[in-house]
């Protein structure tokens, strides 16, 4: 069996740190041509981000009622994807879920550098880019302050708390694996890792610190699972449009972060165990324990689906009637069908066990699941808007030009620093590997396809 | 088939624009035979409105001179009183305004749609002028708007032909886009208006996606005054910027001139004294503007003599517009 071929059965205590310190070798040529490629992409989409700056957001295909939907659906599905890499690595620490470890890492790089590209795009879509500190509550000679009635000064303070409980976190947990990469590191990559070590020498006394230290930033970051997507949905369902304006959108929002959050790890934990040859570490097992969680995510997705349609039919509003008889069947009602398809069909996949032990799949499945829940921002932010309560104001939203780079820019610049940081930074958690090596072993053996051969 | 529109002359900027069917007459003729054929040339039909069905909310309202008379209300407000819930639907007490509190109400049946009061907006508060194309992106720049509906299918046949009202900001004292702006641009002063102050904005533009008239409008550009369009400017208002918002201020700027004259002259203000330019320039005195805090207002009694067919739009919202239409009448008896 080929799973059996390409899996070292018995990964030993030697073996985690020669496979992730391999994986920080330095990079070949794909490797450098990646990242060229992904900066490059970036580098396009700053360039159209300037001329838009430069020239007003009149470049954009943003229009009289649709005026948030590429920019803001952006924003929704980076701190979105962020979400499932907090739930990877603190709820599951907490529960002391042992397939974390090997993924862990990965996901919580993934959540820093998402939200650092999700506040981005609030200050993309701004009309008046260059006065966005009056968002920011400081002392001022006029004496003014941000309301903070608004939904956007919430977002405000929802990012940044979750942008310094996660580095912070992801620091906190890199401290041992620096440390460890230190002593065999040379010249500026030396300096580098012993400056992220932060003088760990491996004591007694360190290692009691650092655990209750990773514990109680585990326990900080739990709530921020619940907490962030809860405000950013807030955006919309405090306002009083039709298609925005409802109760359900705190948890269905919440679960639509953790589903494409889990996704995007698959997209990313699968060429990385491939190409960096970390199979051992990160199983198919993992990837199995991810496709679960994904699958469960869908099924509460189109849970939510059904739900907040039934809300509109039971309360018989017209205004909401209206609206979302246009999502479904009006002139872009097809997005809508290839969100559904995207977001509850073809996760069923995973149902079978062959799909979620097979990495193509799992691989083509998550691209989906990426593209589905892109396109749900999308349906609810733009469709809404167009089909507002004034029907004179009707008008459907087309992309321009400068928005789709932007947007395609936006996935080259969070690449290029993940890319960038993964090979920097040891991607596998090798103190966590070792604590849970037997464990691991066991669990290898005993899951599904080794199970089988054996 | 409308005639009599169109430029041939009349500066760079109107040469050209439109076409004057008559021009197409011979001299004297006073009817053509014409034939109509198609061609394979393309040309943008441009307009500032989205869907010409009301779908049954209530945006502009006919009643029938019956129900008028006795006192009924139409169906669509039946509909919705029994629809909106019981309140109480405020959490705290009503705010209250010890001076003025401006508010306007609009006469839909005498409203023809001549789209004076558009124009006379545009001239008084500097709207920027985009142009056809930008219009088609969506882009228009009115504060003020003629909105008109054709009614749905299904009415009974006896409805107007045409719904037509102008639209403009309602200056609602629950306004939903005042609690949306991070930064204070979109307040209300103690006089009752909706306000915007554009050196605050910094252009999310969340307030226009939760108002509910989409009255709001946004600078996507600079806008542009090419020489000697510049010298037509009311120097009483500012321009606004790329990136910001801009909506009706009711002509705050006649409001504060008029104050200004009555508190030198040590008086107070009087009724009439203040007059918003589309209610200047309105032919057929659809508008009238005024305090609603002062009971023998030409504008209150307007709405106490018509109370009959008095509405606001989309009542459900709660948003509490300042804006008070009087319903459209038509009779039944002629058209079935």
């Amino acid at each position: 069996m080929a799973a059996a071929v390409e899996t070292n059965l018995h990964p030993r205590y030697i073996d985690v740190d020669r496979q992730v310190q391999r994986a920080m070798a330095p990079g070949g040529l794909t490797y450098w041509m990646w990242v060229l490629f992904c900066a490059f992409l970036t580098a396009l989409g700053i360039g159209f981000w300037t001329n838009q700056v430069y020239k007003g957001l009149g470049v954009t295909g943003l229009t009289e009622p649709t005026m948030w939907a590429p920019y803001i659906t952006n924003f929704v599905f980076w701190v979105g994807i962020a979400h499932s890499g907090t739930l990877i690595s603190a709820i599951l620490f907490l529960f002391r879920v042992r397939w974390r470890t090997a993924i862990y890492r990965c996901a919580e790089t993934m959540t820093v550098f998402a939200v650092v590209t999700a506040g981005l795009f609030p200050l993309i879509h701004l009309g008046r880019l260059w006065f966005f500190y009056f968002v920011v509550p400081y002392p001022n000679e006029r004496y003014l302050q941000p309301d903070f009635r608004s939904p956007l000064v919430w977002d405000f303070f929802a990012i940044g708390t979750y942008l310094t409980i996660s580095t912070v976190f992801l620091l906190t947990g890199l401290i041992p694996d620096c440390a460890n990469a230190r002593e065999l590191a040379t010249g500026w990559r030396k300096t580098l890792y012993s400056i992220f070590s932060f003088g760990w020498q491996g004591t007694d006394r360190q290692w009691r610190n650092f655990q209750m230290v990773y514990l109680l930033l585990a326990g900080f970051a739990t709530p921020l699972v619940l907490s962030v997507h809860s405000v950013v949905s807030w955006d919309f369902a405090m306002t009083q449009l039709p298609g925005w304006h409802s109760t359900i959108f705190a948890p269905y929002f919440v679960a639509g972060a953790i589903f494409s959050g889990c996704a995007l790890v698959l997209t990313l934990i699968i060429p990385i165990r491939k190409f960096w040859r970390l199979k051992e570490m990160v199983t198919i097992w993992h990837l199995d324990n991810l496709a679960k969680i994904v699958l469960l995510t869908s099924l509460i997705i189109s849970y939510s689906y059904c739900v907040e349609s039934f809300m509109v039919w039971y309360s018989q509003d017209p205004l909401e009637m209206t609206t979302f008889h246009q999502r479904y069947f009006g002139p872009q009602g097809y997005f809508f069908w290839i969100m559904v398809t995207c977001n509850c069909v073809i996760p069923l996949l995973l149902f079978s066990p062959r799909v979620r032990t097979n990495t193509v799949w799992l691989f083509v499945i998550s691209i989906f699941v990426n593209i589905g829940m892109w396109l749900e921002r999308f349906v609810i932010i733009a469709g809404s808007l167009a089909t507002n309560t004034m029907p004179s104001q009707w008008r459907f939203y087309t992309p321009h030009v400068t928005e789709v780079v932007i947007t395609i820019g936006s996935f080259g610049w969070f690449l290029m620093n993940f890319s960038l940081f993964a090979k920097f930074m040891p991607i596998v958690s090798m103190t966590e590997m070792k604590e849970g090596i037997s464990w691991l072993r066991q669990a290898v053996r005993t899951s599904y396809p080794y199970r089988k051969a054996a | 088939m409308p005639i009599g529109q169109g430029h041939s002359a009349y500066g760079r900027y109107a040469r050209n624009r439109g076409v004057n069917l008559w021009s197409f007459l011979p001299e004297g003729a006073r009817s053509v035979a014409v034939q109509a054929r198609t061609t394979d040339k393309r040309r943008m039909l441009v307009t500032p409105l989205g869907n010409s069905d009301m779908m049954g909310r209530s945006i502009i309202e006919a009643m029938s001179l019956e129900e008028l008379a006795s006192g009924r209300q139409p169906e669509i407000a039946r509909e919705l009183a029994e629809e909106m819930p019981k309140g109480p639907y405020e959490m705290y007490d009503p705010i209250s305004y010890p001076g003025h509190k401006w508010g306007m109400t609009i006469d839909v049946n005498a409203c023809t749609g001549c789209s004076a009061c558009v124009a006379a907006c545009y001239a008084e508060n500097n709207l920027a002028i985009v142009g056809r194309e930008r219009v088609h992106e969506g882009h228009i720049m009115s504060w003020l708007r003629i909105e008109s509906f054709v009614p749905s299918p299904n009415e009974d046949g006896r409805a107007p032909n045409l719904y037509i009202a102008p639209i403009l900001c309602q200056h609602c004292d629950h306004a939903p886009c005042e609690p949306v702006c991070p930064v204070f641009a979109s307040v209300h002063t103690r006089e009752g208006l909706n306000a915007q102050i554009y050196n605050r904005c910094i252009g999310t533009r969340f307030c226009e996606n939760n108002c509910p008239y989409k009255v709001r409008r946004f600078n996507w550009f600079a806008p542009e005054w090419p020489e000697p369009m510049n010298l037509q400017l009311n120097p009483d208002v500012t321009v606004r910027g790329a990136g910001v918002m801009e909506k009706c201020t009711f002509c705050i700027q006649r409001i504060t001139a008029a104050e200004i004259d009555a508190r030198t002259e040590e008086r107070e203000l009087k009724d009439g004294e203040v007059i918003t330019a589309c209610a200047q320039a309105c032919p057929t005195r659809a508008i009238t503007f005024g305090d609603l805090n002062d009971q023998s207002s030409a504008m209150v009694k307007r709405r106490v003599d018509n109370r009959g067919r008095i509405y606001t739009m989309l009542p459900e919202l709660n948003a509490l517009p300042q804006i008070t239409y009087l319903r459209s009448l038509y009779r039944t008896t002629e058209k079935s």
